[in-house]
């Protein structure tokens, strides 16, 4: 039991000693969706498209601890504003995105600090009248979630091979600076 | 916060520790003992347990009732009493006066207002109904995941405290360090590099 507790209180220290990467992982993301033409790599993945939705929320954590939230509602998904403040060191706290595969769409937002998924709305919602019906429909349902933690999987692990380059962001060409300190 | 909402919000966790075998008798005992207790006309002020995900109401868990292809699926209910302030306060208004003219005097004591309060929750708790809150959860036993479908603190620390106590595992919330710590896949180098990382400027 003390093992357990022990556990418990690592996975609560690092919770707070590590924040700072989600966030960093979702300006990654944006960066990403920004400047490639699609992020995905993998033969499996070749169909899924991946977009910003039109929301995203900032945070700069000022010297004092002072935080300062930045919220961006924007249909024009370039966001300049976003783009100003992350030039003025905030960093992406809460991205809203769209995934599509032909005329299947996801749209979800995805939290920095705690990785929940909120508002997810999946391609089909299913009609249940019977047992069959329920177990099918779940089956479906349990698809259809994994496909979008596979693709945030996915790329957490190509922002992590990234970040764990010593160096960073420097390393790795710099690309996520320069389009951070480039022209809007 | 069910599975089948039309907009899900959902808190992944990983599923430390292997279940004791035989698999199916172990979960199906862990979800009886710990099934969610009728607390109508019962002066407790919450009751948390599992139920099932199609019959919330009616918990009834079978041999593979929560068996769904290769994933458990099942609820978490938390069923809640909150006295409003307002039925407090009138509630014990009128005890105090009753009292007070019983026994002819003017001022009830500390300790005796402290009684009154708690005779005066325990009366209306027992005729309070609790208000039930589901969560629907989907566990693969496989993969060692779980995802529950709710991102409230209080209802992910019910869950965490009620899944260890009936299965004797932890859960772990898969956040960006714990993800990348324990299911990412990460080399041991790569993980030492993570354990010393610090927050990186990407401006100047």
């Amino acid at each position: 039991m003390s093992w357990l507790v022990n556990k418990m209180i690592d996975i609560s220290l690092s919770y707070s000693r590590f924040r700072f990467l989600g966030p960093e992982f979702l300006t990654w993301l944006w960066f990403a969706l920004e400047t490639m033409d699609q992020p995905f790599n993998r033969e499996n993945q070749s169909d899924f498209f991946l977009e910003p939705g039109g929301k995203i929320v900032l945070e700069k954590r000022q010297s004092n601890k002072a935080v300062e939230t930045i919220s961006i509602q924007a249909e024009d998904t370039s966001m300049a504003e976003g783009r100003i403040a992350l030039q003025k060191g905030a960093k992406v706290t809460e991205i809203h995105l769209v995934l599509r595969q032909g005329e299947r769409r996801w749209q979800f937002c995805l939290k920095g600090d705690s990785f929940h998924l909120t508002g997810l709305k999946t391609p089909e919602n299913p009609f249940l009248e019977n047992e069959k019906d329920f177990e099918a429909a779940l089956i479906d349902r349990v698809y259809q979630i994994d496909v979008v933690y596979q693709l945030l999987d996915d790329l957490f692990g190509r922002f992590l091979n990234e970040r764990l380059t010593p160096g960073w962001p420097r390393a790795k060409g710099g690309a996520i600076r320069e389009w951070i300190n480039s022209k809007i | 916060m069910g599975v089948f909402s039309t907009s899900l919000s959902l808190t992944r966790y990983k599923v430390q520790g292997q279940i004791q075998a035989p698999v199916m008798e172990t979960v199906l005992a862990g979800l009886t003992k710990n099934t969610i207790t009728e607390i109508d006309r019962d002066p407790a002020d919450i009751a948390v347990g599992w139920t099932s995900l199609q019959t919330p109401f009616q918990p009834n868990f079978d041999a593979s009732s929560f068996v769904v292809g290769t994933v458990f699926a099942f609820s978490l209910r938390v069923d809640q009493k909150r006295i409003p302030s307002k039925l407090m306060q009138k509630q014990m208004s009128q005890e105090k006066a009753r009292q007070l003219k019983e026994t002819n005097r003017q001022f009830l004591s500390s300790s005796e207002k402290k009684m009154l309060k708690e005779q005066v929750q325990h009366q209306l708790l027992v005729r309070l109904p609790p208000m039930p809150n589901i969560y629907d959860l989907i566990w693969n036993p496989e993969e060692g995941w779980l995802w529950f479908f709710s991102t409230l603190k209080s209802a992910n620390e019910h869950l965490e405290t009620v899944f260890t106590r009936s299965f004797g595992l932890t859960l772990i919330r898969m956040f960006a360090y714990s993800l990348a710590d324990e299911a990412m896949g990460l080399q041991p180098e790569q993980k030492d590099l993570l354990g010393k990382l610090d927050p990186c400027e990407l401006v100047g």
